[in-house]
Parts: C-alpha cells; structure tokens; sequence
C-alpha cells in the first residue's frame, strides 16, 4: 500500500462524520413522522406531481438534516423544511420553464377521482405558484405570516397582502365554480 | 387590503376545529372578510385532509433519509479532507519544476549562467564554487521529479474528476 493511500485512508476515517453532526435518528424520526404527509401534500399541491414532490421532500429532509445543528426549535425547523422545499421546488420551476415553456403548473394531476372538492383544486390551479404556496401554508399549515415571510424571503406586509388579494380571487373564482 | 384585524385567531379557531366557540361564531356572523376566510380554511383543510390519505406512505422512510443524509455528509467531509491532499499534489510538481528551471539555468555556459548568479548574489543566495556538472545533474534529477509527481498527478485526478460528476 503507497504512502498516499495510506494518508487518504486515514483521512477518510477522520472525515466519517461524528454523532451529532447531523439529527439524531430518534429526533429525525420524530420530526419526519409529523411532517413527511403535510409536506409531500404540500409539494403536491405545489408540483402538481407526487412522485416530484416525493423526490423534492426528500431532498428538503437531507438537506435540513445535515443544516439542522443551526436551527434549535420544532417551528424553526419546519420553517427551515419549508422553505428548502420552496427553494428545489422553484429551481425546478424555473428549470423546466427555461426548457419548455408550461403553463403555471405541470399537468399529472395532483388527486384522482376521489377528490372531494374539484371547485376548489380548480381554483387554487389559477393561482400563481408562489401565491398558491402562500396560502397553503397559512390556511392548511397554519404558518403566520412572518414564517411565510422567511419561507420566501420576502416582507411580511407583502405576504398580507399576496395571501388577501389570493384570497379574494379563490373566493370570486368559487363563485363561478372554479372557472375563471 | 389586509382584511379584519381578527383573521389570524379566526383561521386558528378554525384550524383547531374552535369556530363553534361563541366569541367566534358571533364574529363571523358580522364579518364578511373573515366568514370567507373560515370557509376557504375549511375547505382546504377538507381537501389537505383527502389529498393526504390518498397520498400514503412515502416511497422511503425516515431511516432511509438519514442514512441518505448521513452519508452524503460523510461524502462531502471526505472532499474537504482529500481537498488538502490535492493541493499539496499540485503544489510538489509546481516547486519541483520552478528548482529544475533555475538548475537548468545555472548549468546553461555563459553569459546565461552568469546572469542568473548574479541575480542570485544580489538576492543573497550564493552558488559560488559550484561545479557546473553538479548544477547539470541536480538539473536532471529535479526534471525526472517533476516529470514523475506531474504524471502522477495527472493519473490520479482524471478518475476522481469523473466521480465528483457522477455524484
Ligand atoms: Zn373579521
């Protein structure tokens, strides 16, 4: 064995990464358990595809995993999960949008035939993408306005008013039945 | 443009399954703003609600994400260390070479030779007394080294560049 494998192999073994570099599992399961469904349901809603928003989820689970020594509280680290979804979510947006132009969401649709409100799922499809999120994460997710503002890193009196003027336009577009 | 300034405890109320509360239901029956947002909320909760049951267990579970994270660290901590490693890699080639040149030079006749000497002197260093087939076969020696750490180099950072790509 060369000297310099004899170096990398110890160096290897001093990278392995220690206990508490990353959650605990038993803390990771706990957390994965209580917000795995609402953030794939989220994603879906948000991707329109589940088996994207399986890949996105998991991503933003790997990544809050190896940030989570820097955010200490259960809120603070659903904020974080959130906002890194947000984040892949986006960056695929834009991606895909550069290759081939979509509409405001991709087409597999994000139930089947057992969908309870159609009116609705309509709706929230006429919404921009950021708006949409917005207001899944303040009525279905119950964050406040200031999470929501540090999910997408903007004001918080903007969030006031995206999610108000959202609000107005589901309500008019419910009226009609979801068609605009 | 912002609605009722009571939206935020009505949609909690709601959340909580506590808009039958009285302080609740009597502010819903006199604000508009905040009935369409209790409707909205409880339709969408409807709906989060359907939409999660049919979604099931997720394709993998929380071991197999930790695993995942944890051996991506793992991979990322061992590019940190062997980082260094490649460096120095770099840096033994590049010295050994710059020693060649000024070896070659000082083994070249004159007036080459007596340039680089009294570039040297003016800097401190002395090479005075020196044979010159002395300055020719350290010449030799350091080229064959540089040649050698060069191609080494080369060899060992080809492959890994394709795995750092792959990954
Ligand atoms: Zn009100």
């Amino acid at each position: 064995m060369s000297l310099q494998n004899v170096l990398r192999q110890t160096t290897v073994q001093d990278a392995i990464a220690q206990p508490g570099e990353i959650m605990e599992p038993p803390a990771f399961q706990a957390f994965y358990d209580s917000t795995s469904a609402p953030l794939r349901s989220y994603l879906t809603r948000l991707a329109g595809s589940r088996t994207v928003a399986e890949d996105l989820a998991q991503e933003a689970f790997i990544r809050l995993m190896q940030a989570s020594p820097r955010y200490e509280s259960p809120a603070q680290l659903k904020s974080y999960l959130y906002r890194t979804a947000t984040n892949l979510f986006t960056d695929r947006w834009r991606k895909r949008r550069r290759e081939a132009p979509l509409d405001a969401r991709p087409s597999e649709p994000a139930g089947d035939a057992t969908v309870v409100d159609v009116d609705l799922e309509r709706a929230l499809d006429k919404l921009k993408p950021r708006d949409r999120a917005m207001v899944w994460l303040a009525y279905v997710e119950g964050l406040d306005h200031r999470e929501i503002a540090g999910v997408f890193s903007v004001h918080e009196r903007s969030v006031r008013v995206i999610l108000f003027r959202a609000r107005k336009k589901l309500a008019s577009l419910l009226e009609k039945g979801g068609r605009s | 443009m912002n609605g009722c300034p009571r939206e935020a405890a009505i949609l909690r109320a709601v959340r909580a399954g506590a808009d039958g509360d009285l302080s609740v239901s009597e502010h819903l029956e006199s604000c508009s703003s905040c009935r369409e947002t209790a409707s909205l909320a409880r339709r969408l909760g409807a709906l989060a609600l359907s939409e999660r049951a049919q979604l099931g267990e997720p394709q993998v579970n929380a071991t197999q994400v930790w695993w995942k994270a944890y051996l991506r660290r793992r991979r990322s901590r061992t590019d940190e260390a062997t980082g260094a490693l490649r460096i120095a890699e770099l840096a033994v080639p590049l010295a050994l070479t710059v020693v060649a040149g000024v070896a070659a030079l000082l083994a070249m006749p004159t007036p080459w030779q007596q340039a680089v000497r009294g570039l040297l002197e003016e800097t401190g260093a002395t090479v005075a007394g020196a044979p010159g087939w002395a300055l020719a076969l350290s010449a030799a020696a350091a080229l064959a080294l540089a040649g050698t750490s060069a191609w080494a180099l080369l060899h060992r950072l080809r492959p890994r560049a394709e795995t750092t790509r792959k990954s």
